[in-house]
């Protein structure tokens, strides 16, 4: 079976001369990143590509435009909330889905109800953790009812949490466990949305097109989609996708290393822009001693980590336009991000003292996990060396990296975060300090005031409880922030196309020029 | 004159195995006298130095010879220490496959019968397996220590040391000394060292020339994979590696080590070429 | 015949069972498969009931044998990361890599066996030494650098071929012609050796007495005798082929099996690693069979020793 399906796809390949040519004229865009896309649906996967796909062909109910951030009418035209756990949102009228059926309140209950779910093995808990149950009220009113009081809800609501119809999990795959047991696999289902875009095709870890929805409603913050085709394709190797931007092959890559950046704006037919991002770089430290009981327990020798590292040089010299140190354990843009908090500056000198007053006056040797952008923490590891810690690097694919996290295997961790492109601190600081698998800092105090002002709606006391976290985790070198990740992108000089420093890209707002 | 002298005398005659041989022992000197041919230590970074280019190019200097690389560490040094991990690693890993392939090949050779089949059935297996993908599951897995890789790929490689020693060993062990020292009661571990060892040594070194470039260039392939030679370790694989991206803009940078590796490669071949003409004279027609 | 095809037959079944066990435990014995499995967001209970449901907790010869009988039976298993039946996605990407083999393989034979050819008529001449140096340059070039010289020379600098991906003809290219030239050395040299036996012998020499031009002579009766174990070297060079692909793939952006399994690796995914490294190993062994029974077939020597 398997044979003469080899033989007859060889065939038809030998005979298809068919492939996405990107460019104006065919009015095809095609953007390519090196992530294999595992699904497409972004409750299901985290990953950056889902979500901007997702942007281009869902809605969600709210909507925050990317230029002013403030939150618009999509799918919701007027929201209140009643009382402090309870948020009515009055529906638009007039919405058809792809598959043609209308939208209304039972989609947006069925949905957020899945997902909300405990067991509905949804990725990111954190955008759907807050809600006990939504019900549908009328036609074209929809009630959220919170377990407690959830000022970032706002932010959850919008691009990131997307409108499927009702019934739209009840075909997903039941996928065989050993000895009869069953899961469903809700990942697999192709997602059916409202939004400017439709899907055309989707080729797990290798592509997926996109097609102009005609029938997308009026009056939408997005406005009418204007390209007629996006297309994703992944591309592994950096060097191949800068090679397919020069030459046409592909319309727009993001990650052009700095040192390449003016070499190929000097090519002409590319334009070539640096935006900051929400992402934060940092190291995880295991203060609390999940691994066992290692120097890293102890707080001189993660003072002595943060001092011997050259953060200014590694962000200027090797991230590139854009990018920054990073003061906080949060992203500057967020609220309730104090950024006014203890700094270490590179001093290795200082570092070596420190670690000779903890114990280790010749150093000593540790495992260091990564999983991204090796060179950055190449540069790493050689500025710890430098003052004697000598690390064994782990570089893995994050798949393979998160369950080693979870089971207390990582003592030093280089990790990025982008929050989702969430405003708020609750969904950065507050994911990696509150107790969860990816807390290796355990500090009740800490996780007590993060939890507070998770749930306090008044934004001053919000704002000194997060300062109060924010400080405590600095003051304990729990981890160190190191950058915020700049990006350069390369696109088709053709393409008219507002670079917006969330890391996403909004693709329904492109124009040919 | 014995078969080795003769050789010998063949082998200086042959333009190839000078070539090679000398390529191959400037190599050899540099890796040995690194510390001395360069000031810097090929680990250490300087950031804000990144991408100098060679001093043949406008903004180059003398300062860092064949320029640094993304990191500021300079070219020559890393291209200098780079040749002790891939000489070195090419040796260690021939000596453990050569052991195995031969320990295999000899057993194989001189008993013939069940042993002779339970070995081919090992090397077969050996040839079904994918090479790459297995040393890559291993390594992914397991972890990628520089000992963890000799390791790998020594227990990987001794398929053909099997084989060539293997039949080496059967052509002798019919002829009539080998049976005549039986007859005259002969211990085994005698024959076999005394007798047939020496004599296979011919086709012997001439594999083993053939595999010492075949594991530099699986290392070199791992590398280049990412799951190879770590940092703060230095290979030319691994320089080829980290040189990738910058092959549109600046490719004196995979050039520089590419080449290097070419050399090396290229010039053992030459030897092992020159060898196995010289051993075998009458396969040269 | 028959007594050889059996022999042969079983030798490979027992090659297979002994490479699928290896398979199987390389992937096994490595990590935490339920971790890896349970992926993302995973707290240890988590991993627990993916350890249950999928049966890690079993004895690893449980394991084994269940896996077996589902590969008979055509169930290769589920890739976690792709959520696809492995069974599909293995036939979305066989066609590419066995494609990529057989033009590599193509390339190879184009080039070696004329080369072979020539240099066997006219031995030890500038032609000759030239075709070896050749030859010995040749495999000194790693592949890897090969590919992306041609991809950066006919891709970016002349632009006359595509860069990525496998959509036409003109991708696969650069690809066989990096991946194709390793194995000519070796294809060249037996052609070489071939051809001169052959022209050395008896009836060889009789018809060129007879005034029968060289060329007809060697390229009709030589090359017929010559190729039989350049066939037999053709068919294992493409199971090396299929098992070496994963860098050129790689480089060129093609979605193979070598790409497959290489992504697998990284993202632990289980099923898909142990099928492809089964694949893989089946097809080699059924093209080494392949390959003896036509050397069997043509030359009757060989059945009886």
């Amino acid at each position: 079976m398997l044979l003469s399906r080899t033989i007859l796809a060889s065939g038809i390949l030998a005979i298809t001369a068919a492939s996405a040519q990107a460019g104006k004229e065919n009015d095809t865009f095609v953007w390519s990143t090196s992530t294999e896309m595992d699904t497409a649906d972004i409750y299901y996967g985290n990953q950056r590509e889902a979500l901007i796909n997702a942007y281009a062909m869902c809605d969600g109910l709210l909507h925050r435009d990317p230029i002013t951030n403030e939150f618009q009418a999509l799918l919701a035209t007027s929201w209140e909330w009643t009382d402090d756990t309870t948020l009515e949102l009055e529906l638009r009228e007039g919405v058809k889905f792809h598959d043609g059926t209308d939208f209304d309140a039972e989609d947006v209950a069925y949905t957020l109800n899945h997902v909300a779910d405990p067991d509905s093995d949804m990725k990111i808990r954190v955008l759907v953790d807050w809600i006990d149950n939504v019900e549908a009220v009328d036609t074209y009113k929809v009630r959220i009812n919170a377990k407690r009081p959830t000022p970032a809800a706002l932010q959850y609501l919008t691009g990131t949490s997307p409108i499927y119809p009702s019934g739209h999990y009840a075909d997903a795959p039941v996928v065989p466990g050993a000895d009869g047991a069953e899961r469903r696999d809700w990942g697999a289902v192709q997602p059916v949305c409202t939004g400017p875009y439709k899907l055309a095709e989707y080729v797990a870890g290798e592509s997926l097109t996109l097609e102009a929805n005609p029938d997308y409603f009026e009056d939408s913050p997005k406005g009418k989609p204007s390209i007629g085709t996006l297309v994703y394709k992944t591309i592994k190797d950096p060097e191949t996708q800068i090679a397919e931007v020069v030459t046409g092959g592909v319309d727009w890559i993001w990650g052009v290393p700095p040192e390449n950046a003016e070499m190929l704006s000097s090519m002409g037919n590319l334009t070539v822009v640096s935006a900051p991002t929400m992402r934060m770089s940092f190291l995880s430290l295991d203060a609390a001693g999940r691994t066992g009981d290692t120097p890293m327990t102890d707080l001189k020798v993660r003072q002595a980590i943060a001092h011997a590292i050259n953060r200014e040089a590694i962000a200027e010299n090797l991230v590139g336009d854009g990018a920054e140190v990073q003061k906080s354990m949060c992203a500057p843009v967020q609220f309730g991000c104090e950024t006014d908090v203890k700094q270490y500056p590179y001093d290795p000198e200082k570092a070596k003292a420190l670690l000779a007053e903890a114990g280790y006056p010749d150093g000593f040797s540790v495992p260091f996990h990564a999983y991204r952008d090796r060179a950055y923490s190449e540069a790493v590891l050689n500025d710890l060396r430098a003052v004697g810690i000598e690390t064994d690097l782990q570089f893995l694919q994050w798949r393979a990296l998160r369950p080693k996290i979870v089971d207390d295997e990582v003592q030093i961790g280089h990790l990025t975060f982008g929050s989702n492109g969430i405003l708020d601190v609750s969904a950065s600081t507050s994911y990696y300090f509150t107790g969860g698998p990816d807390d290796y800092a355990r500090d009740e105090e800490v996780k007590a005031w993060l939890e507070e002002a998770d749930r306090t709606t008044d934004q001053e006391e919000r704002k000194a409880l997060y300062s109060k976290a924010l400080n405590k985790i600095a003051n304990q070198a729990y981890y160190i922030p190191l950058f915020m990740y700049g990006r350069t992108y390369a696109f088709n000089k053709d393409l008219d196309y507002p670079v917006t420093p969330d890391e996403m890209a909004h693709f329904y707002l492109a124009k040919w020029k | 004159m014995s078969p080795g002298r003769v050789a010998l005398r063949r082998a200086i005659r042959h333009g190839g195995f000078w070539i090679g041989g000398t390529i191959i022992f400037v190599i050899v000197l540099m890796a040995i006298f690194a510390p001395l041919l360069t000031p810097y230590d090929p680990s250490v970074q300087s950031l804000s130095e990144g991408f100098v280019p060679p001093v043949w190019a406008e903004a180059g200097s003398w300062e860092h010879p064949l320029g640094t690389d993304n990191l500021g560490r300079d070219y020559f040094a890393r291209l200098l220490y780079g040749a002790r991990i891939s000489l070195g690693l090419g040796l260690l890993t021939v000596i453990i496959s050569g052991t195995i392939g031969t320990a295999m090949g000899i057993t194989a050779g001189y008993w013939g019968g069940w042993p002779d089949m339970i070995i081919n059935f090992f090397i077969t297996v050996r040839l079904t397996l994918p090479v790459v993908l297995v040393a890559l599951v291993v390594v992914a897995l397991i972890g990628s220590s520089l000992w963890l890789l000799i390791l790998v790929i020594g227990l990987l490689l001794w398929d053909r040391f099997a084989i060539v020693v293997r039949s080496a060993t059967q052509q002798l062990a019919q002829r009539e000394y080998i049976t005549s020292a039986r007859a005259i009661g002969s211990s085994t571990p005698r024959i076999l060292f005394r007798e047939i060892l020496p004599n296979i040594t011919g086709p012997l070194v001439v594999v083993t020339s053939i595999e010492i470039a075949h594991a530099i260039l699986l290392e070199a392939a791992l590398s280049f994979l990412g799951l190879g030679v770590q940092p703060p370790d230095v290979s030319w694989g691994l320089m080829v590696a980290e040189a990738k991206a910058q092959l549109l803009f600046r490719p004196w940078m995979i050039a520089i080590p590419g080449a290097a590796l070419v050399l090396l490669i290229f010039a053992i071949n030459l030897v092992g070429d020159a060898l196995r003409d010289v051993t075998t004279p009458e396969g040269k027609a | 015949m028959l007594v050889y095809l059996s022999k042969r037959l079983l030798m490979t079944f027992l090659v297979i069972a002994v490479t699928s066990v290896i398979a199987f435990l390389l992937v096994h014995l490595s990590g935490d498969p339920a971790a890896a499995m349970a992926g993302e967001g995973a707290s240890q209970a988590d991993i627990e009931t993916v350890r249950e449901t999928y049966g890690f907790d079993r004895p690893l010869y449980v394991q084994y044998l269940d896996w077996v009988s589902r590969v008979v039976t055509g169930d290769l298993g589920r890739s976690t990361y792709l959520r696809a039946d492995v069974t599909d996605v293995l036939a979305r990407h066989l066609p590419v890599t066995a494609t990529l083999g057989v033009c590599a393989l193509g390339f190879a034979l184009a080039l070696s066996i004329p080369l072979g050819v020539l240099a066997a008529l006219r031995p030890n001449t500038m032609i000759d030494r030239f075709s070896l140096w050749l030859a010995v340059a040749g495999q000194a070039l790693p592949s890897f650098l090969f590919a992306l010289g041609l991809m950066y020379l006919f891709g970016v600098y002349l632009r006359v071929l595509p860069i990525s991906g496998s959509e036409t003809w003109w991708h696969f290219i650069m690809p066989s012609v990096a991946l194709g030239y390793y194995a000519t050395p070796a294809i060249m040299r037996l052609t070489r050796s071939g051809m001169l036996d052959v022209m050395l012998s008896d009836h060889v020499r009789t018809a060129r007495a007879y005034g029968l031009s060289p060329w007809r002579v060697v390229v009709r009766h030589g090359l017929r005798h010559a190729i039989i174990p350049v066939v037999s070297l053709a068919a294992v060079q493409l199971g090396f082929m299929l098992g070496g692909s994963i860098v050129i793939e790689t480089i060129f952006s093609l979605k193979g099996i070598g790409h497959l399994a290489w992504e697998s690796i990284q993202r632990a995914d289980i099923e898909v690693i142990q099928a492809i490294l089964l694949v893989i190993a089946v097809a080699y062994a059924v093209l080494t069979l392949l390959a003896d029974l036509l050397n069997a077939a043509l030359d009757p020597r060989i059945r009886i020793s």
